[in-house]
C-alpha cells in the first residue's frame, strides 16, 4: 500500500465534502460574476470618451476580456487555505496531523485540489465558453493551443498560489491574532497578482519590482495567456518562471514551517 | 514489558499577564513581560504493556501537557521520554503507526462526511490490510453498537455517537498504545458507561496499553488499576487506587442515624465531627480508634443505623491536592 492511495483518498474526500454544500457552490459560482459586472461598468465609463484610445496598453475590448479572464482565474487560484491552516496552528488542530503518519502539507494540498476540483472545472468551462463567444463575435477562429497553454499556466498558478498561502500561513506560528492580517494580505495579494485589473496600471517602476516576485505569475500571467496578449515564446518563458517560483516557494515555505514547527512543539525560537 | 519510560520530565512555557483596564492593554501592546510557567516538573514513571493507567489532576495540572509529550506533539524542556523504544519527539512514522490519541474535544473525523469515510481514510493512512480492516471494523462497530450511524454525516450526530466513532477511527489500526484525553467529557451517564465498558473490554481483550486523563472519578474507579496523580506539574501519587486508600487514608468516616433527636453536646466528646444535625451525624475517626468509638457510640446513643466507610476517593484526592499546595 502506498501513500498514493492515501492522498488519492484525501483528494476524493475533499471533493465529496465540497459537494455536500450545494447552495454554497451555487453562490460561489454567482459571486464570480459580480466583480465582472462592476469592472465592466467602470471600464466602460473610463473608455466612454475615447473608445479607440488604449489605456495602459489595453484597448477597451482587451480590458474587458482581461477583466473577465482575471475574475475567473482569481476564483480558480485563490483558495483562502491560509485561513484554515492558520486556524489549525492557532487552535492546536495541527496535533491531529502530527500524531498520524501523514504529511500535513500533502494532506492539505490534496484535500484542497479535491475541494476545488468541481468548481474549477466549471470555471475553466466558463472561460472556454467566453473564448468561443469571443471568436464568434469577432469572426476569428479560436486557437485551441492558446487554451491548452492557459490550462497549463492556470494549474501551475494554482500550485504556486497554494505555496504562497502555505508560506503566509506560517505567520500564525508567531502571531496569534491573524484574521485581519490575512484579510489584508489576501486583498493585497489579489491586487498585485492582477486579480482586479492588469498589473500594468501600477506603472513601470512597480512592475519592475513585481517582476522579482511570484505574484504576477499567477492571475496576471494566466489571464494574459488566454486573452492572447502574450506570444508563444513569452508564454513558454512564463511557464518556466512559474516552475522556478514553485520550487523556490516550496523551499521557502518548508523552511518557514520548519522554524515555526519548532516553536509550536515548544522548542523555543 | 515496559512500554513507556519517563525520567525527570519537565516542560515550561512562556506566557504573559495583563492587568485590568485599557491602559494596561495599551501597555501590553508595546511591552509584554514574559513569565515562565512550569507545566510539568521533574516527573518520572514507567508503564508496562497492557496496563490501564489514569492521569488525574486538577485543571492545569499538566496532564495534557504530559500526554502531548508522550505522543510527540510537544518537546520536553528537559528529561527523557521513551515510548515503545522510540523518542516521541522524533515523530517517526513507524512510531506513529503503533499508537493513537483521542482528544475529547478535538475530532479527527471529517465534519461534513459520514464517519465511515474518515475511518476508511485512516485505513490508508495507517496502511491496514483489507482483511484486518474489515475484522477490526466489524468488531468495533459491534462493540460500540454504531451500525446505524456509520453513514450519517458527522455533524448530524450526537456527542456520544461522535465519541464512539472517534474511538473506532483511532483503533482501526490496532495500536499497541492508546492515549485518551478526557474521553467521556460532556457525555451523558449512559454513554459514559458504554464507553467505559468498551474501553475495559478492549484493554483486556487486546492487551492494549491505555493511558487516560479524566475528571470523572467513576472513569478511574471502574477502569484503571493504576493511578498517577499530578498537581501543579508534579507527581504526587503513583500506584494502585486501593492502596492509595490504605496509604493515604488514616481515617474512616462513621455515618450515624438516630432514632431520636441527639444534641450536639452529646457528640462533642468526639473529635472530628464533620456534620451533625438532629437525626444524623458524620464523624471522621482515626483508623485505630474506629472499633472502640463505634462500640461506645452504640452503647451511648439511640442509634438506628451505623455505617463505617473509607473516605471517598474524591475527597481524599482533593485533600492531597490541598496538602500539596500548602507545602
Amino acid at each position: 500500500m502506498s501513500s498514493y492511495e492515501t492522498y488519492n483518498r484525501i483528494f476524493k474526500l475533499g471533493m465529496q465534502s465540497a459537494l455536500e454544500y450545494r447552495m454554497d457552490l451555487i453562490f460561489s459560482l454567482l459571486s464570480a460574476f459580480f466583480p465582472i459586472m462592476i469592472q465592466y461598468f467602470i471600464w466602460s465609463a473610463v473608455y466612454a470618451d475615447n473608445p479607440d484610445q488604449a489605456y495602459f496598453g489595453y484597448s477597451y475590448h482587451e480590458m474587458i476580456m482581461y477583466t473577465i479572464f482575471a475574475a475567473f482565474t482569481t476564483r480558480i487560484v485563490m483558495t483562502h487555505v491560509e485561513h484554515e491552516m492558520a486556524l489549525d496552528i492557532k487552535d492546536g488542530h495541527l496535533n491531529r496531523y502530527l500524531v498520524r503518519p501523514i504529511n500535513y502539507f500533502s494532506y492539505r494540498f490534496f484535500n484542497l485540489i479535491g475541494q476545488k476540483m468541481f468548481f474549477n472545472c466549471l470555471m475553466v468551462c466558463a472561460i472556454f465558453a467566453v473564448l468561443i463567444c469571443y471568436s464568434i463575435y469577432n469572426g476569428t477562429p479560436m486557437k485551441l493551443e492558446r487554451f491548452l497553454l492557459f490550462l497549463a499556466a492556470v494549474i501551475l498558478a494554482f500550485i504556486l498560489n497554494m505555496l504562497i498561502s502555505y508560506a503566509i500561513a506560517a505567520i500564525a506560528f508567531w502571531l496569534s491574532e491573524i484574521s485581519y492580517f490575512f484579510e489584508m494580505t489576501g486583498l493585497f495579494v489579489i491586487i498585485i497578482s492582477g486579480g482586479m485589473f492588469p498589473v500594468d496600471i501600477f506603472g513601470p517602476w512597480v512592475n519592475a519590482m513585481l517582476d522579482y516576485s511570484p505574484f504576477k505569475l499567477t492571475i496576471y500571467f494566466a489571464a494574459n495567456v488566454v486573452s492572447g496578449r502574450l506570444a508563444r515564446e513569452e508564454i513558454i518563458a512564463g511557464i518556466g518562471m512559474q516552475g522556478l517560483w514553485i520550487i523556490s516557494m516550496y523551499i521557502l515555505s518548508r523552511i518557514l514551517w520548519r522554524i515555526g514547527m519548532k516553536r509550536y512543539l515548544g522548542l523555543g525560537g | 514489558m515496559e512500554i513507556i519510560a519517563v525520567k525527570e520530565l519537565s516542560k515550561s512555557f512562556e506566557y504573559y499577564t495583563k492587568e485590568l483596564g485599557v491602559r494596561n492593554s495599551i501597555k501590553n501592546l508595546l511591552f509584554r513581560k514574559t513569565l515562565i510557567k512550569e507545566a510539568v516538573r521533574d516527573i518520572s514513571f514507567r508503564i508496562d504493556q497492557g496496563e490501564f493507567v489514569a492521569f488525574l489532576g486538577p485543571n492545569g495540572a499538566g496532564k495534557t501537557t504530559t500526554l502531548k509529550m508522550l505522543s510527540g506533539i510537544l518537546h520536553p524542556t528537559s528529561g527523557s521520554v521513551s515510548v515503545m523504544g522510540y523518542n516521541p519527539s522524533e515523530r517517526k512514522n513507524e512510531f506513529k503507526r503503533k499508537f493513537a490519541i483521542v482528544m475529547g474535544q478535538k475530532s479527527q473525523l471529517w465534519w461534513d462526511l459520514p464517519a465511515i469515510e474518515s475511518i476508511l481514510l485512516n485505513k490508508y493512512i495507517y496502511q491496514v490490510e483489507d482483511v484486518a480492516y474489515r475484522k477490526s471494523l466489524d468488531e468495533l462497530t459491534e462493540l460500540l453498537q454504531v451500525h446505524h450511524v456509520m453513514n450519517v454525516q458527522v455533524r448530524r450526530l450526537s456527542l456520544g455517537e461522535r465519541m464512539k466513532l472517534e474511538l473506532i477511527a483511532s483503533l482501526i489500526h490496532k495500536p499497541q498504545l492508546l492515549f485518551l484525553d478526557e474521553p467521556t467529557i460532556g457525555l451523558d451517564i449512559e454513554t459514559q458507561k458504554k464507553v467505559r465498558d468498551f474501553l475495559k473490554y478492549y484493554n483486556e481483550q487486546h492487551k492494549t496499553t491505555i493511558v487516560l486523563t479524566s475528571h470523572y472519578m467513576k472513569d478511574i474507579e471502574d477502569l484503571c488499576s493504576r493511578l498517577i496523580l499530578i498537581s501543579d506539574g508534579q507527581l504526587i501519587y503513583d500506584g494502585n487506587l486501593k492502596e492509595m486508600n490504605g496509604a493515604m487514608n488514616q481515617t474512616k468516616v462513621i455515618k450515624l442515624k438516630f432514632t431520636e433527636r441527639v444534641k450536639l453536646e452529646q457528640l462533642q466528646t468526639y473529635a472530628g465531627i464533620r456534620h451533625a444535625e438532629d437525626y444524623q451525624a458524620t464523624l471522621e475517626i482515626p483508623k485505630e480508634q474506629v472499633n472502640a468509638v463505634s462500640r461506645e457510640l452504640l452503647a451511648r446513643l439511640p442509634i438506628e443505623d451505623i455505617l463505617i466507610e473509607d473516605i471517598p476517593v474524591e475527597e481524599m484526592i482533593v485533600s492531597m491536592y490541598q496538602r500539596k499546595r500548602a507545602q
